[in-house]
């Protein structure tokens, strides 16, 4: 019976020192060049992060919440946003954040017996809240609505006659009417538009994710989508800004009406109304018993737009004469 | 392949229907300055202007009435100097740019072709004619005081309570704040109420709102409507017969 004996010599291993794992000078190189070809495509792929950098520094990444905020951590915000707006446009801006007075509820009355359509209105507002000229954003939109009817699918926002008004027409600005039960506010996923305590409803530009359910939740079509970089001339930039209101909009937010707060907060009118060569435009404080709109609210027969959506609206109309 | 036809087809539609939005015009300022339509007598003579044109007593004899001249249609006829006085008085800011020069055109006999916008310049208050008989606010024998219909006399640059002698609830709207401008600050606290008088915005000779040249529409026009444009109550009705 042959035994079995152990076959003393080694057999020839696979994984010897001189096998195929050892790194020799071709594969080093072959694997080296693959490694770097996809470094390269990594860096390319990121490359528009590098661009997105410009557009959004670190501090702005961590921002927290405006009603999160700390009046330091605003400081250092309204800072920033100082810095960027003179390097972008060669012009110091007084940046503010301004706070709702105490007791103030803001109501907006315009009469339509008056309005002529002039369009003065939309125009100051562009100017004074550093609207975007191109691609063109305008708040308030005037509708020549033909007499006799209030059906809004009648009216047109692009009539432009020799002059204004038209026989047979009436003409009804339309911007965000500032509601009691804002169906915008209700959509946001994120939290980044609110109604204040003076009743405007605001924009966090800086939490807004651009998602466009606001637009698509009101029902006077009173908020605009930034699609592109927001255009404004240097020489027409308004300096006078506030966080919530006409500070320079980055790309891929909404924005709206704000009832021009840099302005209202600080006490003064509107631009819309200053502007109004006919009167027709009133403001005020709706708990000041004594204001003008108190006066037209008790002694007018005023109206709101799409009552029947139970918007609340504090935007009212009326004709007079 | 149908897939490729397609979006080929919809590719075609959407080249199609596509059109580029005209570049967008710079807003004359005209349209962003709260300029009043006209400046009263009572604003010229605060700023320290020329109040000249209401000199009455440079041409007229004082102290004596000047007879009236009617036409067919029982309208005063107005001498050309008063023409003038009233374009005078218009606050030319308002609708015009001072940076840039106003084109005059000329008719074949070469007199100035008057922009609609100036045409309602004239007496032309009221539907009535017997609402532009010039004695009915100013006095005949001083021409520079006015008069209301109780006998109260104001002068030139007070005429808010001379109009509101016959257009009482508008000026009980004014006195509220509701009819008119009211310019600077809503909180009395904060800064000054500017104020403006009736004749700022209207012309006493003629006090209908003066026409206006409109601002530059929307860039992007009203899209054709998909609703249907006809009535739908009286369509349901029909469904009902």
């Amino acid at each position: 019976m042959p035994t079995a004996t152990n076959n003393p010599s080694p057999r020839p291993s696979g994984t010897g020192p001189n096998g195929s794992d050892r790194l020799d000078r071709r594969s080093f190189l072959r694997k080296s060049a693959v490694a770097a070809s996809g470094l390269a495509a990594l860096a390319a792929s990121l490359a528009p992060l590098r661009d997105l950098t410009d557009a959004m520094s670190m501090d702005e990444f961590l921002q927290k919440h405006y009603l999160e905020m700390t009046p330091e951590e605003m400081d250092k915000v309204l800072a920033r946003i100082t810095r960027e707006v003179e390097q972008q446009y060669a012009v110091r801006p007084h940046v503010k954040d301004y706070k709702p007075m105490d007791g103030v509820e803001f109501v907006y009355a315009l009469n339509l017996s008056r309005c002529i359509g002039c369009r003065k209105c939309v125009h100051a507002c562009v100017a004074e809240n550093n609207l975007s000229r191109d691609p063109e954003i305008q708040y308030i939109r005037v509708l020549e609505m033909p007499n006799g009817t209030f059906d809004m699918e009648k009216g047109r926002h692009d009539y432009n006659p020799a002059q204004v008004p038209r026989e047979g027409h009436f003409y009804m600005p339309v911007q965000c009417h500032q509601c009691k039960n804002p169906p915008c506010v209700k959509v946001c996923p994120v939290e980044a538009t609110w109604q204040e305590s003076d009743g405007i409803t605001v924009v966090d530009y800086d939490w807004c994710i651009g998602c466009r359910y606001c637009e698509a939740a009101c029902p006077y079509w009173a908020r605009r989508f930034n699609f592109a970089k927001p255009s404004v001339p240097k020489d027409n930039l308004n300096p006078n800004m506030s966080y919530l209101g006409n500070r320079p909009r980055p790309k891929g937010v909404m924005e709206k009406c704000h009832f021009c707060i840099q302005r209202t907060r600080a006490g003064r009118y509107p631009a819309c109304l200053e502007v109004c060569p006919t009167g027709s435009r009133k403001f005020g404080n709706i708990l000041d018993p004594e204001s003008e709109v108190s006066y037209i609210l008790k002694n007018k027969r005023v109206f709101v737009l799409k009552e029947e959506v139970g918007t609340l609206p504090r935007f009212f109309y009326y004709f007079d004469v | 392949m149908v897939f490729v036809l397609l979006t080929a087809g919809f590719l075609l539609k959407l080249w199609g229907s596509y059109s580029v939005p005209p570049p967008h015009q710079p807003t004359p300022s005209v349209f962003t300055n709260p300029a009043t339509v006209r400046l009263s007598t009572a604003e010229l003579t605060e700023l320290e202007e020329d109040v000249s044109g209401t000199a009455c007593y440079a041409c007229h004899e004082e102290g004596v009435a000047r007879e009236l001249a009617y036409d067919d249609n029982g309208m005063v006829m107005l001498p050309a100097a008063h023409k003038d006085l009233i374009y005078s008085r218009m606050n030319c800011a308002a609708c015009h740019d001072p940076e840039e020069g106003v084109e005059v055109e000329y008719d074949d006999d070469v007199n100035v072709i008057i922009p609609p916008a100036h045409q309602n310049a004239v007496l032309r208050h009221g539907t009535h004619a017997r609402n532009n008989n010039c004695y009915n606010c100013h006095v005949a024998t001083n021409l520079t005081v006015l008069r209301t219909r109780s006998g109260e006399e104001f002068p030139l640059s007070n005429t808010t309570q001379v109009c509101g002698g016959c257009h009482g609830p508008t000026l009980r709207d004014w006195e509220a704040g509701i009819h008119g401008r009211w310019n600077g600050f809503w909180l009395a606290s904060s800064g000054e109420q500017k104020r403006t008088g009736c004749t700022s915005c209207h012309d006493p000779h003629a006090p209908a709102f003066p026409f206006m040249i409109p601002g530059p529409p929307p860039a992007r026009p009203d899209t054709d409507r998909h609703t249907p444009q006809h009535d739908s109550l009286s369509d349901h009705a029909n469904r009902d017969e």
